[in-house]
């Protein structure tokens, strides 16, 4: 059976305010998240019986927190060219045959990261990405050539990470999307790039598993 | 508690896993949002089987610093970083049960 807990029960933990290992008691208490991106209130957890700290969470009070952690996400809109969504997917069917819509937000989370992390890839794409919005653009002079709207939602962290690019490139969101867009595009199709395939397969069959 | 080997560290986890003997540490007082098990973003199934398929090299363990007594084990395997301690009620006390370096991130993202 599993065990599932009350308010009043005792269990043990560590606590880093005691230095000790102490007892703790359930009870409902709201609990904020690490990482200031809100709190979940009135859940069960134990406290210490010196200090009256939280110290641990039982998993039945994962649901409450999941639903806490969708709630804190934020929505990411942006107006792409059909094309352009075009390339994401064919990245995502690349990836993944099984989930081609959803893979696009963690293909893009792949390259904003990595845009965070890699400083000449940063330079790199800053210096292509205007002669590449450019072609686009002569490219999409030639007809009437639909607007697709590319909408997700992201975790807070995420959300911070693109504000950060955006300052970091003086780009607006769009524009960062659409240089994440022409990465792709070089990986994908343009010079087939292995490492990030076979990095995304992976991650899409944990995901999926 | 005494340092737990290799072989019954990884029984004694995969039984906590799977009779939900287990509790996730707070960290300060908040959630930990790097525990990807705490908000169900991974299930105690996929931690349990990413356990069994760790290798002796994978396990690693260290005396907890604030409160030495205690034995903290870290088993890092299919690019998975998870921490934990056995105590005796609960069996075990997850610290942190979260992927390495971008798989976090693309994970989190993941609805």
């Amino acid at each position: 059976m599993t065990k599932f807990y009350g308010p009043g029960d005792k269990s043990q933990a560590i606590c880093d305010n005691c230095e000790d290992l102490v007892s703790t008691t359930f009870a409902y208490r709201s609990v904020p998240f690490d990482d200031s991106s809100g709190s979940v209130d009135n859940i069960l957890v134990a406290v210490c019986d010196q200090c009256g700290t939280v110290l641990s969470v039982p998993p039945q009070s994962t649901p409450a927190i999941r639903r806490a952690r969708e709630a804190a996400t934020v929505s990411l809109e942006v107006n792409l060219r059909a094309p352009e969504i075009e390339i994401l997917d064919t990245a995502a069917y690349e990836i993944d045959r099984e989930a081609t819509p959803r893979f696009r937000k963690p293909l893009i989370t792949y390259y904003l990261n990595r845009l965070q992390a890699e400083s000449d890839l940063l330079e790199n794409t800053r210096r292509d990405f205007p002669i590449w919005a450019e072609q686009r653009k002569a490219i999409y002079a030639r007809g009437d050539i639909p607007r697709r709207r590319l909408s997700f939602k992201v975790t807070p962290r995420t959300q911070a990470l693109f504000s950060e690019l955006t300052i970091k490139t003086g780009w607006q969101k769009t524009e960062l999307v659409r240089s994440i867009v022409m990465l792709v595009g070089q990986d994908f199709i343009v010079q087939p790039n292995d490492k990030p395939l076979n990095y995304l397969r992976q991650v899409a069959s944990l995901v999926n598993a | 508690m005494s340092k737990i080997g290799f072989t019954a560290a990884k029984q004694k986890l995969v039984a906590a896993l799977d009779n939900g003997d287990y509790l996730h540490a707070a960290r300060s007082g908040n959630l930990n949002s790097k525990n990807l098990l705490l908000p169900g973003q991974v299930s105690a199934e996929q931690i349990a089987s990413i356990v069994k398929a760790c290798q002796g090299p994978d396990y690693t363990s260290d005396p907890l610093h604030s409160c030495p007594s205690v034995e903290v084990y870290i088993l890092k395997g299919d690019g998975w970083y998870i921490k934990f301690c056995f105590l005796e009620n609960p069996s075990v006390m997850f610290i942190s049960a979260q992927q390495l370096g971008y798989h976090d991130q693309i994970l989190r993202t993941w609805r």
